[in-house]
């Protein structure tokens, strides 16, 4: 067989297909001419070139970003030594400590963007991410900004309500809502069947029922295309306006009902207080067509045309319907998870199962499902027992610096898996603990968010620190819901993937360490014993949680996904 | 150097040693890996640099350092595809900062590929933006893995000179 020739060799090496012998045969060429280093290293300048402007991992922003990450747990570090430094009263060594003054978090990451969002490198290829400014710096700043200050905007909400409740709904348009959700002008809820309750910021309540077709106009004002409404409009919402392409509804301070169907007619139905109808694209000060009083009902036809519906309404169905279906959602969601939970403290993978059902309000010992014996029951520390993500599920809230569970695994792993189902209530610290180990040694676990809502894993002692943060998971919009997150660090592999509500976020990140993974003693919701200070060692946790999973191994894509479907409560 | 140069050293260089020491026969999936070793390092010791002109070289000895290190850990730790290629690359002198990398090297590079025929473009995409190697390449098409190392080397030599007949008549 014919030796290979340099040009396929090079091409193997450059498609990442390339045996040890024949990389020596390539060394030995490159080394032996001059005219095959210099296609060498031009190859490779170009392959390497492609791939920073193609690929999102590689981009200049993402290098930049994990490079700020990198710089702060440094500095992190250094912080650690100082302190030592100072106890010792090794003052020769302070210059070079000094060094380590953290660099203002995201400058890099910032500049970076800036420069190359003018052309330097990104925007060859569509759907690129530009890298989020990293949250994690330690506090200090480069004494001379090279770069234009980076301003970051302050958050605007432009929404208008939220959903209120969400039951049984099919959903048939582009956009699918959650509970929680909020929903700004513009925005079109379209579902097939089902109840969906509006909470407008300005007080109006409005239910929904499929077959429906909702636009939200503006904080007063929807559209009905189709389907059936029942609005609860109190006294500080009074004006509220449901638009049909037959009439205006206005409501001054009351209960009513609507039914648009296209092209034939629209029903009023007012059941208490006192509404009035306009021509559909009337003016404010136009001229009202009717005005109905509790009890009355009204059709409007495509021509304007009224006639008044004799059937006598006095009650909003819709509460009723939305309470028992919504009750009977609750029910089957906390069985389910129930009947899971059951099954799954007998896997064998697990090494700790919280799911945070108290016995009583009172009691401060976290049972670990996944064990007869009692080793691995946590300490709850502080804390309030609290409604989980059903009324009937208790949950910890963690809300002060003190609030915390400790506990203890022995042992070391290859892998593991973090999940846990968490209400965030607020970002308040740079960093914001989720699992915690007390140390920061060879192989140990950290799992927390940061203050931009992403969330990170690293190991102890990996060469270099190296932290794997997601985009943002938690903005001001999802505070207060119910969100489950997890992480695995693959040690198979060496890597890391992250998952939020199920779904894979982000690409699996190389994160190099072949040891062994340990947690010995660790905190859920805040971090105990910090050796150092001034590296944010204050980092309780703002939220609820009401199930912590850590399992030895790599969970699936799957696996990840039914703890996610089984336990979601809008399901 | 003052710190606040740090980040136009990163800016400007950041490219170039990611690509330096994947020449110098890293493992492509640590070649990102160890460059921010090499920036972490770079940072430690700025007050080291006395010229920003000399910031190129500096970086690429600190480079060095990191990969002959690799070199000798052991196989299972180390990031580096295969030590004689690695040894062959070290031994070879520094040289000096390339053309490219500079914003109109990457601008012509993007020109560029906006003319390359539309096979050659499928292909670039699947390798560069996809992350596909040959073999998944190839079962997409009806050619060999090896036809499609071939085309690829093909296409990456047809850039580079695109780019440099761009840089000639802008008298770059």
């Amino acid at each position: 067989m014919n030796e290979p020739t340099f040009d396929e060799l090079l091409s193997q090496f450059l498609d990442d297909a390339i045996g040890d012998e024949d990389l020596d045969r390539l060394g030995k060429m490159i080394a032996d001419d001059e005219s095959l280093r210099q296609r060498y290293r031009e190859e490779v300048q170009m392959a390497e070139a492609l791939a920073m402007i193609a690929g999102d991992d590689r981009s200049a922003e993402r290098f930049a970003e994990r490079l700020d990450q990198r710089l702060e747990a440094e500095s992190q570090k250094f912080d650690f030594l100082n302190r030592v430094l100072n106890r010792s009263g090794k003052l020769a060594e302070r210059s070079v400590i000094r060094r380590w003054a953290p660099i203002v978090a995201g400058a890099l990451a910032a500049s970076i963007v800036i420069a190359f969002g003018a052309g330097l490198s990104t925007g060859l290829w569509q759907g690129r991410h530009s890298a989020p400014a990293v949250a994690n710096a330690a506090g200090g700043q480069l004494p001379e900004p090279p770069q234009p200050a980076v301003i970051p905007q302050e958050p605007v909400d432009d929404s208008v309500a939220i959903l209120k409740q969400v039951v049984d709904v099919v959903w048939t348009g582009t956009d699918q809502y959650e509970v929680g959700d909020s929903v700004s002008p513009r925005e079109i809820i379209e579902l097939e069947s089902g109840l969906v309750q509006l909470q407008f910021f300005r007080g109006a309540t409005l239910t929904l029922e499929g077959p429906a077709r909702l636009e939200i106009n503006d904080p007063d004002q929807v559209m009905l295309h189709a389907g059936q409404a029942w609005a609860q409009v109190p006294v500080p919402a009074r004006g509220f306006t449901v638009l049909t392409s037959e009439t205006k509804i206005v409501d001054l301070g009351t209960e009513f009902g609507v039914s648009a169907t296209p092209g034939q007619r629209t029903e009023v139905r007012v059941f208490d207080g006192l509404v009035e109808l306009y021509e559909p694209a009337s003016k404010p000060d136009g001229d009202m067509l009717h005005s109905l009083e509790t009890g009355q009902a009204v059709s409007v036809d495509v021509q304007g045309r009224s006639t008044p519906l004799l059937d006598q309404v006095t009650a909003m169905p819709s509460e009723l319907l939305l309470r028992e279906k919504r009750s009977q959602q609750i029910r089957e969601g906390y069985r389910r998870w129930q009947r899971w939970s059951e099954e799954f403290r007998d896997d064998p993978r697990l090494l700790l199962y919280y799911n945070f059902e108290s016995p009583d309000a009172t009691t401060s010992t976290l049972r670990n499902q996944a064990s007869d014996t009692r080793k691995l029951d946590g300490a709850v520390v502080g804390g309030a027992w609290t409604q989980g993500r059903w009324p009937q599920k208790g949950a910890l809230d963690f809300k002060r610096p003190s609030d915390r569970v400790r506990f203890h695994v022995a042992g070391d792993f290859e892998s593991l898996t973090l999940a846990a189902w968490v209400r965030v209530d607020g970002l308040d610290r740079m960093l914001s603990s989720l699992l915690l180990t007390d140390q920061w040694d060879n192989g140990e676990v950290h799992w927390q968010f940061d203050q931009l809502g992403q969330l990170g894993l690293s190991v102890g002692g990996a060469p270099d620190v190296k932290w794997r943060y997601t985009k943002p998971l938690v903005d001001l919009t999802q505070l207060g819901q119910w969100i489950h997150v997890a992480s695995v660090f693959d040690g198979g592999r060496q890597t890391v993937r992250h998952y939020f509500n199920g779904q894979r976020v982000g690409d699996e990140e190389s994160l190099q360490f072949d040891g062994r993974l340990r947690i010995g003693n660790a905190e859920l919701g805040n971090w105990g014993r910090p050796q150092w200070q001034g590296s944010q060692a204050i980092r309780n946790f703002n939220g609820r949680m009401d199930e912590f999973i850590l399992i030895d191994g790599a969970l699936q894509d799957a696996e990840i996904l039914e703890i996610y479907e089984t336990g979601n409560p809008n399901r | 150097m003052q710190r606040g140069d740090f980040t136009k050293i990163v800016l400007e260089h950041q490219g170039r040693i990611r690509t330096f020491i994947r020449m110098l026969g890293a493992a492509p999936d640590a070649v990102d890996d160890l460059a921010q070793d090499a920036f972490v390092i770079a940072y430690e010791r700025l007050e080291m640099l006395e010229d920003i002109d000399q910031a190129g070289p500096w970086l690429r000895s600190i480079a060095r350092n990191l990969v002959r290190n690799e070199a000798r850990k052991s196989t299972r730790r180390r990031r580096v595809v295969n030590t004689s290629l690695t040894d062959v690359m070290l031994g070879l002198a520094d040289e000096p900062d390339s053309d490219a990398w500079t914003e109109e090297w990457f601008a012509a590079l993007k020109v560029c590929l906006e003319k390359l025929p539309q096979h050659g473009r499928a292909l670039v995409d699947g390798r560069y933006q996809q992350g596909q190697n040959a073999s998944q390449l190839a079962d997409q098409t009806d050619m060999t893995p090896a036809a499609v190392r071939q085309a690829l080397s093909r296409f990456r030599g047809l850039l580079r000179q695109c780019v440099e007949t761009r840089f000639q008549q802008a008298g770059g």
